[in-house]
């Protein structure tokens, strides 16, 4: 195999699947790329058993074959790389040789035989989606993270649904302490099971690295995949199996007391108020009482501090208590001057709607104290 | 009765140092007046209590005064606790196989074990103690280190106090002691010992650095059987032979005990006294009748024991956030695991589950002696608890604390044995 491409080409496909690659399996060959030139084009080829990456890019081929390359040191290569173009030369077997004149790297590859196997999906019935809007819902979807030794599948992943009688998709993300939940319109056919599907939160994060938002996106669902498709590149994420809980009970504000409030200000009163969490007093409490809202903390080994917030509230006196943390998480992914807190009593959550954004809903769970 | 001032014995009188003791201890009162602050000098108490169990049973039962007795479990198992000092004359010691105790003198009278008694006696000993001075420190149940550093003219001199102590445990709760005075913590041990029973041993500061070379390694605290071999082997007997090797090579031989055991040597200990601060932890062990391999067993002990602890923990209204288990094997091998929780718990199921929870992850191949729990991290308060969105844990719990804690109240109304878990029938 002989080939020579653009290496800002080249090492942008590189840099999308380092996400993929890097991840520890139990086959050490899913830290390669599979790269095979053919026809004046070359595939890039990444699995790592739950997520698949394909790209196919325009080069200038001499010769025909198959490679199985590391994947991160290919990128640092491609990264450091000062030329326009990049030779890539099999000399013999199993070794290749990176670049030409003054710059050579001779580096030993694997077995692509040995490479897994790309699955077999075809006639997907792809839908066109909004870019942008859909990169928003992953990028939503993505803050709310997971702890190594977490086994609950509904934390894991996302669930993807459609909500019922309306052109919409939802995507809601939890790790049971807080919840978002984005909508997105969409017009074509999108055929979604009824119960919605779990992507896993890998998956999702590589997905935020692989849309950009001037680009058409497509996507699909075939075969227990979720696949998503931008020009000449297509990504597929293995489907989490498993029940998703009912959160809409928790989103619900019908019986709700709203407060509306600046959300700059309750930013930075949250930034002001975590300074004096810990590891172990993480907890604010929030008194909502008549005309506002007095948040204070404790901290036994450094001090305690207080803040009052002028607020339109007429209710009865709640005192509940927050993490300032998740506020402060939720808060940085809404697109909204100004937001309504919905709260109920001290052992319902907190429900976060920004005014002028109706299509995030957020929750976050309060601390009993 | 013999008088409690008569037991008191200066070191020097031991060792053959030729002053007599008055003058001596005239002259270093003295010297504490004019100079209190003097460097770091300190006087350090060890109140070491005689034959604990045993003279707390004689003194209850007049008919066992002056006979070999010993303290013990009453199963073919069981260990002696404490031997009195008649008993000790025929070579039976504490930790000895009751049986073997019999072997060695058939006509051994055994008591049986009454914690609750040698505990209370003990709370009433450090209640004394502590009249003298706020540094008490409890080793165990029956001695305590206690600094006097500086009390001199509040309650006269060291000697003064040793006696005064040593009275008033006598008048008040009719038991002997021994009382060790240093001026560092590990001789005032040592001092203690060397004249036991029922008698006082004073070092003095400026004697304590030649003593400190005669004194056997072997009753050094901190030296094992392992490393009285190594001593054998270095032809270490005394503290002062240890003078004869650096730093370095103790280092290498002993580890820490080296540095430690360097320290002695020059008279050295720079150990605190440690009041005993708030409770930590409250625990509950048995050793099985039988050693066992059966989960069934170790299940139903877990149970017993976390009943006993939670019933404990919710009478001090204490909450729990840590809870550890031990597992003691049949070659007398153990091991413990511990969990910190997320919630702060009382009730006695939870502590089952967690206790369930730590035992499920492990391999047990050998036969199990010993099963014990023991809850750390305690608090009166409940820690705040995140509340989750899909499952509730919190809310289970609370309602077995409340289900416990009417059980409680039952138990106190009509008996502890009017309403169990059934499988603890």
């Amino acid at each position: 195999m002989k080939f020579s491409i653009n290496r800002k080409k080249l090492y942008k496909a590189l840099s999308q699947i380092q996400g993929i690659t890097n991840n520890k399996t139990n086959l050490a060959i899913t830290s390669d790329v599979l790269i095979s030139s053919k026809n004046s084009k070359i595939t890039v080829f990444a699995n790592n058993l739950e997520t698949v990456f394909e790209g196919t890019y325009d080069a200038e081929i001499e010769s025909d074959g198959i490679i199985s390359i590391n994947s991160k040191k290919l990128y640092e290569i491609l990264k450091e790389y000062p030329d326009f173009n990049i030779l890539l030369n099999e000399i013999e077997d199993r070794w290749i040789e990176i670049g030409e004149g003054n710059i050579q790297y001779h580096i030993v590859t694997s077995n692509y035989k040995n490479f897994p196997e790309k699955p077999l999906i075809e006639d997907i019935s792809f839908v066109e989606i909004n870019s942008e809007d859909f990169k928003r819902m992953v990028e939503v979807s993505s803050t709310i993270s997971f702890l190594i030794d977490e086994k609950r599948i509904y934390v894991l992943g996302v669930c993807l649904e459609k909500i019922n009688n309306e052109n919409k998709i939802r995507m809601v993300s939890t790790d049971s302490k807080k919840l978002t939940c984005f909508d997105l319109e969409y017009k074509d056919d999108f055929i979604i099971p009824d119960k919605g599907i779990i992507i896993p939160k890998k998956g999702i994060s590589e997905l935020n690295k692989f849309i950009e938002k001037d680009k058409k996106i497509k996507i699909g669902i075939k075969n227990n995949y979720f696949i998503v498709k931008k020009n000449n590149e297509i990504i597929m994420i293995k489907l989490l199996e498993g029940g998703y809980p009912d959160y809409k009970k928790i989103i619900n504000t019908d019986t709700m007391i709203p407060i509306e409030i600046n959300k700059a200000m309750f930013l930075m009163v949250m930034k002001r108020m975590s300074i004096l969490c810990s590891e172990q007093y993480k907890n604010a409490i929030f008194n909502f009482k008549e005309n506002g809202i007095v948040v204070t903390i404790t901290n036994p080994e450094i001090g305690e501090s207080k803040e009052e917030i002028l607020v339109d509230y007429l209710d009865k006196n709640i005192k509940t208590s927050f993490n300032t943390r998740y506020f402060i998480d939720i808060l940085n992914i809404i697109n909204s001057e100004n937001i309504i807190l919905y709260i109920k009593n001290k052992k319902s959550p907190c429900v976060i709607k920004g005014i002028d954004d109706n299509k995030l809903i957020s929750v976050i769970m309060p601390i009993s104290i | 009765m013999q008088d409690a001032t008569c037991g008191i014995k200066f070191f020097y009188e031991n060792c053959n140092f030729p002053q007599p003791f008055f003058p001596q201890t005239l002259i270093y009162y003295e010297c504490i007046k004019d100079k209190p602050q003097q460097g770091r000098s300190k006087v350090i108490l060890h109140v070491d209590m005689d034959a604990f169990f045993t003279s707390i049973e004689q003194r209850d039962n007049p008919e066992l005064k002056g006979k070999p007795i010993i303290v013990g479990g009453l199963s073919k198992r069981g260990v002696v606790s404490a031997a009195s000092y008649e008993a000790r004359k025929f070579g039976i010691y504490s930790a000895m196989p009751i049986f073997q105790a019999l072997k060695k003198y058939p006509g051994l009278i055994v008591v049986p074990v009454n914690k609750n008694k040698y505990a209370g006696t003990s709370q009433k000993i450090m209640k004394i103690l502590k009249q003298y001075t706020p540094l008490v420190e409890p080793v165990s149940i029956d001695e305590a280190f206690l600094d006097i550093t500086g009390c001199e003219r509040l309650l006269g001199s060291h000697k003064n106090i040793a006696i005064d102590i040593k009275k008033r445990i006598k008048k008040e709760l009719f038991l002997t002691c021994s009382i060790g005075v240093a001026p560092v913590k590990f001789l005032a041990k040592i001092a203690s010992d060397m004249n036991k029973p029922n008698c006082i041993t004073i070092i003095e500061k400026h004697e304590a650095k030649k003593f400190v070379l005669t004194v056997d390694i072997k009753k050094v605290p901190g030296v094992g059987e392992k490393a009285i071999k190594q001593m054998k082997i270095l032809n270490i007997k005394t503290l002062g032979d240890i003078n004869k090797f650096s730093l370095k090579i103790l280092y290498k031989k002993f580890g820490k005990l080296g540095e430690k055991l360097f320290k002695f040597a020059q008279c050295i200990d720079n150990s605190k006294i440690k009041p005993k601060g708030k409770r930590k932890s409250i625990s509950s062990e048995t050793t099985l009748a039988n050693d066992t391999v059966e989960m069934e067993v170790v299940k139903k002990n877990f149970l017993y024991h976390a009943q006993i602890l939670g019933e404990k923990l919710r009478n001090k209204n204490f909450f729990t956030t840590n809870i550890s288990i031990k597992l003691k094997f049949n070659d007398f091998s153990q091991i413990t695991r511990q969990k910190k929780l997320k919630l702060s718990i009382c009730s006695s199921s939870a502590i089952y589950k967690e206790s369930l929870n730590l035992i499920k992850n492990l391999k047990i191949n050998k036969k199990i002696r010993l099963i014990g729990i023991s809850v750390s991290g305690l608090s009166h308060k409940k820690k705040p608890v995140q509340i989750d969105m899909f499952e509730q844990t919190k809310e289970k719990i609370d309602k077995w604390e409340k289900i416990d804690k009417t059980i409680d109240c039952i138990s106190k109304k009509f008996g502890s044995n009017i309403i169990k878990k059934a499988t603890l029938k």
